[in-house]
């Protein structure tokens, strides 16, 4: 019982860097992550530090709803291309889009640790022809992101922001120049972008009402089934994210509603950590930064798996709770405060930011990542198709070009 | 049926619940054997122990800190890539408590170190 309250200690250590990570756009848990195995070498104790990254990461996974849903939203005249967070937001149910998301990871999360034996089982079958398949997997992903656009001028479109973004992540991510190019080019392709369309947008956001909120009980198991399914297809097939793969199993069955759309992301979100960490146990692979992190910790054996898949567990419940005591406040403030002002200073936090951990070639990857960020947004088709940053080069890695 | 606080709350007592029993499981699981050196023999090579002892002997290889632990009979532990608490703890005469797995090279067993303590 001792260690459980120790181990317990540590998770909410962690907890308190989660919500950090969260509420910070641009401070991912990844980052402190690795600022915290520099400590974890010299205390000779990494296994409480695992249990630091896992409470974060998991409580990241909740907390990262509220500035994706509350900031960045554009004029509400698009109102049809709107992110589907952001919808609820222009009609004052922001607060309602957030409890979507907790309930989809509160699920992904529990389906994600009954399902490791059924996972488990799949992955020693059919991880050679998973591998194999990785390539034209992607392709399919690519082509199926570009099909889903209305017509044949949005698909080209489609294609040219494919074309950008592939070619960036081409350039940048095997180039010696940049030390870690893949954190300034996310944030200017999705955060900084985003953020600036928010500018054209009104000055307030409409008020915030806490009122009824629905659940249709077929969305939520729609929701947790398919996006736990998803979340082990995003912990195989590398750079694939949980939008693209809310995005593709939305389309595959025919799916339009926002809530629905909401619960998978949320869903994803949570129970793609819990599988990277079994991926990481059966196969040593890593494919989240949490479980880059618990490799370096040297934590590979059962026991401290089924330890690290409780500790998730009771760290979503954390990360409910703090997920939603956070949104009832920034819902109750949002429409007080100047929301350009507030876009605006977070786009200042985000470029000071790159610039004090990457320097001015930071800086150059994040205003060429905004600046084609901006393009999707342009031209009004899914801004999933900048994923082609880790998309195209990771195709190219398997199809055998040099980079 | 209404997404309420409620709801949320039954959902995520629910994961704690789970959570908790999961994690003394497994706590309790990877809890390491506390043994003396002359107990160990090949049966239990992949399995985390704890051994007490003095550190007889050190010596730096490429990529690992060597030392000699001594209970009465001696075992060698090996920390690879040491962290500077590592480096610390094994030093010639220290009394330390070693937490890690038993392996075998080159047919001899040794231990694998995850963590040093103090004992002096």
């Amino acid at each position: 019982m001792k260690h459980l309250t120790e181990e317990l200690l540590w998770l909410i250590l962690g907890w308190l860097l989660g919500v950090v990570a969260g509420l910070l756009p641009g401070i991912h848990a990844n980052t402190i992550s690795f600022l915290l195995l520099g400590f974890a070498a010299n205390t000779g104790q990494p296994d409480k530090w695992a249990y630091v990254v896992v409470g974060m990461n998991i409580v990241q996974a909740f907390v990262d709803f509220i500035p994706n849903i509350f900031l960045g939203l554009p004029d509400s005249e698009a109102f049809a291309s709107l992110l589907p967070g952001h919808r609820f937001l222009a009609k004052g149910k922001g607060l309602y889009a957030v409890r979507l998301g907790i309930i989809g990871a509160l699920s992904g999360s529990l389906l994600a640790a009954l399902l490791f034996p059924l996972f488990a089982g799949f992955l020693a079958k059919a991880l050679d022809f998973v591998e194999a398949i990785i390539p034209l997997a992607l392709g399919l992903v690519l082509v199926s992101l570009v099909a889903g656009e209305r017509d044949w001028k949005k698909r080209g479109q489609a294609v040219a922001v494919i074309a950008l973004a592939g070619g960036f992540g081409l350039l940048t991510l095997p180039s010696s120049a940049f030390a870690d190019p893949l954190f300034p080019a996310i944030t200017g392709l999705f955060g900084v972008a985003g953020l600036l369309n928010g500018l054209r947008g009104e000055n307030r956001v409409p008020e915030q009402l806490d009122g009824i909120s629905p659940l249709k009980p077929k969305n939520l198991l729609e929701g947790g089934v398919l996006g736990s399914l998803a979340a082990g297809i995003v912990a195989l097939l590398p750079a694939i994210g949980p939008g693209e793969a809310s995005y593709l199993l939305m389309k595959l069955f025919k799916k339009t509603s926002a809530s629905l759309y909401l619960i998978i992301v949320g869903c994803i979100n949570a129970a793609n950590l819990l599988f990277s960490f079994l991926f990481l146990y059966l196969l040593g692979k890593t494919r989240t930064g949490a479980a880059a992190a618990l490799e370096r910790l040297g934590l590979l054996d059962a026991p401290t798996l089924v330890a690290v898949t409780g500790a998730s567990l009771v760290s979503a419940a954390a990360g409910a709770w703090l997920c939603l005591w956070l949104a009832k406040a920034a819902a109750k403030k949002i429409s007080q405060v100047n929301y350009r002002s507030l876009n605006a200073g977070v786009i200042c936090f985000l470029g000071a930011i790159v610039f004090l951990l990457q320097g001015l070639p930071g800086l150059l990857v994040l205003v060429v990542g905004t600046a084609i960020g901006l393009v999707p947004l342009a031209f009004g088709v899914r801004r999933a198709h900048a994923m082609s940053y880790l998309m195209v080069p990771t195709l190219a890695y398997y199809l055998g070009f040099p980079g | 049926m209404e997404l309420s606080d409620q709801l949320i709350g039954f959902a995520a007592a629910g994961c704690a619940v789970i959570g908790l029993g999961l994690l003394f499981y497994g706590l309790q699981a990877a809890e390491p054997l506390p043994l003396r050196i002359a107990e160990i023999d090949e049966t239990l090579a992949g399995k985390k122990v704890a051994l007490q002892g003095t550190v007889e002997w050190t010596r730096q290889a490429k990529t690992a800190l060597l030392a000699g632990l001594k209970d009465g009979e001696e075992i060698t532990v090996v920390a690879f890539k040491p962290g500077e608490g590592e480096l610390r703890l094994l030093r010639k005469g220290g009394t330390v408590k070693v937490i890690g797995r038993i392996q075998e090279y080159r047919g001899e067993l040794e231990v694998v170190i995850e963590r040093v303590e103090a004992l002096d």
